[in-house]
C-alpha cells in the first residue's frame, strides 16, 4: 500500500513537473468546487488592505467617444485616412518601436495581455513585446513639462478603492488605438481603475489632449483576469526574414491596378454573411454607395477586443470576385450554381474565416 | 454555474484572440486574388515572433524544386493552437492552403496546414475553438 501511494505520489509530481507553462493552474485564485477560476470572488486585499490589481489580464471590452470621428481635429483625421490607405504601414509597431499609450488598455495594441505587479509605493505594468510602464504610487507628482518619452510618466493615487492615474510627457510619435489615431505631446491621460470582482476590472480613462481633439474624450474598458496561463515573449524583429521587405500594398496602388465589376456584378454580393472571427460572432454586410461595394462590419475590426460598433469600409476589386478592403483585409466571394454569391471569406494574415450568408 | 459558464465561454476565444492578431495588415503584404495550395516538404521552421515562417520546398510542373516561404502568426499563438515542433519538423510532407504576396514572390500566408503522413490540421484560421 504504502509503495503505490509512494507511486501516485511520483506520478502526479512527474505530471506537474511537465505540465505547460501555456496551461498551468495559477496558484493561490478562488476557485469553484470544480476546479475552474472563480471569476465572481471578492476582489483581493493588499496588505495594506488596498485593493490589489496584481495579476494577468486582457482588454475584453472598449466603448466611449475615443473612438467616436468627431471628437477629433480634421488635421488627426486626415492621418488616420492616410494610415488606413496604406494599410497602416506607419505603425510604430511595425518598426519596432514602442506603442507607447497604445499599449494603455483603450489601444490594445501590445498583443492584449498585460501584467500588472502592485507594490504599495509602485505598480509595474509588463507587456509581452518587452515594453513596461513605471506607476508611482509614493506621493510624487508629475513634472509640468517632462521630457518627451515613448511610455509616459504615471503616478496614482486612491480614492478610496479606485486607483487613479495620471501620466503625461509622452512623446508624439504613437498612436493611440490601432485605427491610427496621432496625438500630439500635450496629452494627458487619466485611468480609473476599480476592481469589483476578482475576475475584472473596471476601467475609465480620459484623454485630454487639446492637440488632437475637440473636447476631452473617454474610453471605458473591462479588463477580465487570464487564469491558468502565463505571458509569454514577443520580439518584434526576431524573424531573421525582412519584417516588411515585401510590404508593398497601398489602397492607391490597388486602385491604379483596380479591375472593372460592373454594379450588376457588385449587386450579386450584397447581403449580410455572418461567421465567427476569434471567438466573436460577426456579421459583414455588404452595400453599394456610389458604384463602389462597401463593408459594413459589426463588431468592427478592431484589436480593442470587444468593440461592438460597427465599421463602413470601402472595398476594392482585384478580380471578378476578391476584393481589397481598406480595413486592411482581404475578401473573396463564392458563388454557386445559380450565380449567387453564397459566402464570402474574410481573409487575414492568419488565414480565411468563412462568413455564410445569412438574407 | 450558468453564468460561470458563459464566462469561461467567453474567456476561451479570449486566449485565442489576445494573440491572434496579427502584427500587421493582410492586404499590406498579401494578394487576395491570388489563392494558392502548396504540397511540399518542410525545411526548416522560424519558431519566431511576430510571425513564425515555415519555409517548405514544392515540385512546379517542369519538375523544379521552388522554395516558398510561409507567414503564420506568432510562435506563442501556434503553441497555444497545438503546431510546434513537437508537431511539425523538417522532412515533414504538408499541404498548405493561403495567399500569395503581392509582389509575385513564393511568399504566401497559410489559412490551413495540414500533415500529409498523419491527415492532422495543425493550423486552420476556421477551427472552432
Amino acid at each position: 500500500m504504502k509503495r503505490l501511494t509512494t507511486l501516485v505520489i511520483l506520478l502526479l509530481v512527474s505530471t506537474l513537473a511537465n505540465a505547460q507553462w501555456l496551461t498551468l493552474k495559477t496558484p493561490g485564485i478562488p476557485r469553484t468546487a470544480d476546479g475552474e477560476f472563480d471569476a465572481f470572488a471578492p476582489a483581493p486585499r493588499a496588505a495594506d488592505g488596498r485593493p490589489d490589481f496584481s495579476g494577468l489580464w486582457v482588454a475584453a471590452d472598449a466603448s466611449g467617444s475615443l473612438y467616436d470621428l468627431e471628437n477629433i481635429q480634421p488635421w488627426a483625421q486626415e492621418v488616420m485616412i492616410a494610415n488606413e490607405n496604406n494599410f497602416y504601414a506607419a505603425d510604430p509597431r511595425f518598426a519596432c518601436l514602442p506603442s507607447g499609450p497604445g499599449s494603455y488598455p483603450a489601444g490594445g495594441v501590445a498583443s492584449g495581455m498585460r501584467r500588472f505587479v502592485q507594490h504599495p509605493e509602485f505598480m509595474a505594468v509588463l507587456n509581452s513585446d518587452y515594453s513596461y510602464r513605471q506607476i508611482f504610487m509614493d506621493g510624487r507628482e508629475l513634472e509640468e513639462n517632462p521630457f518627451p518619452s515613448w511610455e509616459g510618466y504615471s503616478v496614482a493615487h486612491w480614492e478610496g478603492d479606485t486607483l487613479v492615474v495620471e501620466s503625461n510627457g509622452f512623446n508624439d510619435q504613437t498612436w493611440l488605438h490601432r485605427d491610427g489615431l496621432p496625438h500630439t505631446d500635450q496629452l494627458r491621460i487619466t485611468e480609473r481603475y476599480r476592481r469589483p470582482s476578482f475576475g475584472r476590472i473596471d476601467l475609465e480613462v480620459t484623454y485630454d489632449d487639446p492637440g488632437t481633439f475637440t473636447q476631452t474624450v473617454q474610453a471605458n474598458i473591462q479588463l477580465r483576469f487570464l487564469p491558468d496561463t502565463v505571458l509569454y515573449e514577443n520580439v518584434c524583429n526576431e524573424a531573421e526574414r525582412g519584417l516588411s521587405s515585401n510590404w508593398e500594398g497601398d489602397i492607391e496602388d490597388a486602385d491604379d491596378s483596380v479591375v472593372e465589376v460592373s454594379v450588376e456584378n457588385l449587386q450579386t454580393y450584397v447581403g449580410s454573411y455572418q461567421g465567427v472571427w476569434l471567438g466573436t460572432l460577426t456579421t459583414a454586410e455588404f452595400v453599394i454607395e456610389d458604384g463602389e461595394l462597401v463593408l459594413i462590419r459589426t463588431p468592427g475590426y478592431s484589436n480593442t477586443g470587444g468593440n461592438t460598433a460597427s465599421v463602413r469600409s470601402r472595398l476594392v476589386p482585384l478580380s471578378e470576385n476578391a476584393f481589397d478592403c481598406i480595413c486592411g483585409l482581404g475578401f473573396v466571394f463564392t458563388i454557386n450554381d445559380q450565380g449567387r454569391a453564397i459566402e464570402v471569406s474574410e481573409v487575414h494574415v492568419s488565414g480565411a474565416w468563412s462568413f455564410l450568408r445569412v438574407d | 454555474m450558468r453564468k460561470l459558464g458563459l464566462f469561461f465561454s467567453v474567456m476561451a476565444p479570449l486566449l485565442w484572440s489576445v494573440s491572434a492578431l496579427s502584427h500587421h495588415s493582410f492586404s499590406l503584404e498579401f494578394d487576395v486574388s491570388r489563392p494558392v495550395e502548396l504540397t511540399g516538404t518542410v525545411v526548416n521552421i522560424q519558431w519566431t515572433n511576430p510571425h513564425a515562417w515555415v519555409h517548405i520546398e514544392t515540385e512546379d510542373d517542369q519538375g523544379n524544386v521552388q522554395p516558398w516561404a510561409v507567414e503564420f502568426l506568432g510562435v506563442i499563438t501556434l503553441m497555444r493552437r497545438g503546431m510546434s515542433p513537437d508537431t511539425l519538423g523538417p522532412g515533414d510532407q504538408v499541404i498548405i492552403t493561403g495567399f500569395g504576396s503581392r509582389d509575385g514572390t513564393n511568399t504566401a500566408n497559410a489559412s490551413s496546414l495540414t500533415k500529409v503522413e498523419t491527415g492532422e490540421v495543425l493550423w486552420s484560421s476556421s477551427a472552432a475553438d
